[in-house]
């Protein structure tokens, strides 16, 4: 699994323009705005979906037979994305929090633990949802093909999201008290990790199990 | 080493049926048109596919069945694929330190600069050869004990064949090794491999040793008269000509010596194909 990460993290070095960017916005979003909230979740979420990149590099022109060929499992290559993708989006995550916290020490003021708790949360639950959702659609449909399937994804979630509500107005269930059970139940943050460990170890074994029948 | 058996699989409008064997020490040549099922062989015997039948063994075992360590014996170069684009040769060599154990670094770097391939130029920039050269040099960089190459010498020319064959003969000097090679270059084959399977469409029409084919088979030309007088009892494969019949054999001495008046041509491996796909059973 170390070659496959030695070779995810030089990937990574074609993405200098894209580290630029997410750097501008961090400081365009804490310095500028004082939305540190903001920002650190978007920084998480940028560094997020690395993993998925250097499996577009890994497929560019075919890739992905050739690199099936070299010694190791189908299994150790999924395991090193989300070894990689945990890494990199915690990593991202750390940055953005020292950051946040630095620039606001800077100005003289104090970032109150609440609402950086406020950020975390929401952070930690995109990236699980992130990782979960898209990796094993790109190993399934590949980096063309699963953007398409990822919007199928959105558009099916919001049209799902709808009909609940919906059906909640007919049924006459009020709303607020369903999102308010949903966010005890997640700011609890032992609750929110097991949550989040059992998403992403389903999410792993059915990639494996993806590119286990996978033909190339 | 390697062996295959009747080994099957099934594509819209095309279906594989295999055998073939690489023995110990041995070269062995896979030629045939493109589409003739040449790389889906490779992909078989890499279990980069599921096969539907038959049975495939690579160091006595399936390819599903294969570890690390078997999997650091073998040395890959694949028609269509490679390392990816945006990695350096700089980038590959702590990767491909990392996969196998007996990379030998040094040695690598060496014959990339011997081969002009620059260092920290993204591969995707390289040319079709380069990136040919690259694999090859990658493929014997770990002392594999088979190689399994897919074309090695396409988009090559003449030069940079010559020194790619030249290296893989270097590599054939240490006993136990074998290659499976496919190249639609078919002088490249001629020179190289110990024994040689032809595929068409999906199926082994012709294995022979290299130094028979060339030595005993033959092109006959015959006119019309000729033909039908001919003993046909070692003709392979006939065709219409606007002359007469051009007729392939495996048993050339016998007609050179009971037809004197019949032109005879040696065999070369792509008259064979030609031969082989196109002229008619007798």
């Amino acid at each position: 699994m170390k070659a496959l990460l030695i070779k995810d993290i030089h990937l990574l070095k074609s993405q200098k323009q894209f580290f630029g960017i997410v750097a501008l916005m961090l400081v365009l979003f804490t310095v500028v705005q004082d939305n540190k909230s903001f920002a650190i979740i978007y920084v998480a979420m940028m560094f997020s979906i690395l993993s998925m990149t250097t499996m577009g590099y890994d497929e560019y022109e075919n890739g992905m037979c050739y690199l099936m060929t070299l010694p190791f499992s189908r299994k150790e290559y999924v395991q090193s994305k989300y070894v990689f993708g945990i890494l990199s989006s915690f990593l991202g995550l750390t940055f953005s929090v020292i950051f946040a916290v630095a620039a606001t020490v800077a100005k003289g003021g104090i970032y109150p633990w609440e609402e950086l708790r406020d950020a975390l949360l929401p952070c930690i639950m995109l990236i699980t949802g992130t990782l979960s959702v898209s990796m094993p659609v790109q190993l399934k449909f590949g980096s063309e093909k699963s953007r398409v399937v990822f919007l199928s994804i959105y558009g099916i979630g919001f049209v799902a999201v709808y009909g609940v509500i919906q059906i909640c107005r007919k049924a006459d269930i009020r709303l607020s008290d369903m999102m308010s059970f949903v966010k005890d139940v997640l700011s609890t943050p032992w609750r929110l990790g097991l949550i989040c460990v059992v998403v992403l170890i389903a999410s792993y074994f059915l990639s494996v199990r993806i590119i286990s029948r996978r033909e190339f | 080493m390697l062996k295959l058996e009747n080994v099957k699989k099934q594509y819209d409008g095309f279906e594989l049926d295999c055998s073939l064997e690489v023995k110990e020490g041995c070269v062995t040549g896979l030629v045939g048109k493109n589409g003739a099922g040449k790389s889906t062989v490779f992909k078989a015997v890499l279990g980069l596919i599921q096969t539907d039948g038959g049975s495939l063994r690579v160091f006595g075992k399936s390819p599903g069945e294969l570890d690390k360590k078997d999997k650091q014996r073998i040395g890959v170069v694949l028609a269509d694929s490679g390392f990816s684009g945006y990695l350096t040769v700089k980038d590959l060599v702590p990767v491909l330190e990392q996969l196998y154990t007996g990379f030998r670094r040094e040695e690598f770097l060496e014959k990339c600069k011997k081969f002009r391939l620059p260092q920290d130029k993204k591969i995707k920039e390289f040319s079709t050869g380069m990136k040919r050269k690259l694999q090859v040099l990658a493929a014997i960089s770990h002392g594999a004990g088979l190689l399994l190459l897919d074309e090695p010498t396409a988009g090559l020319d003449v030069v940079a064949r010559d020194d790619l064959l030249e290296l893989l003969r270097e590599y054939m000097e240490t006993e136990g090794r074998s290659i499976l090679i496919s190249s639609h270059i078919s002088s490249d084959l001629e020179g190289f491999c110990d024994d040689i399977y032809m595929i068409d469409d999906g199926k082994i029409i012709l294995h022979e040793e290299t130094d028979v084919l060339l030595s005993d088979y033959a092109v006959l030309k015959a006119t019309d008269e000729q033909y039908h007088v001919l003993d046909k009892s070692y003709i392979l494969r006939y065709k219409k000509e606007g002359f007469g019949y051009s007729c392939l054999t495996d048993q050339r001495q016998f007609y050179q010596e009971n037809y004197p008046e019949l032109v005879i041509e040696r065999g070369n491996i792509d008259e064979l194909i030609m031969m082989m796909i196109r002229g008619e059973r007798k």
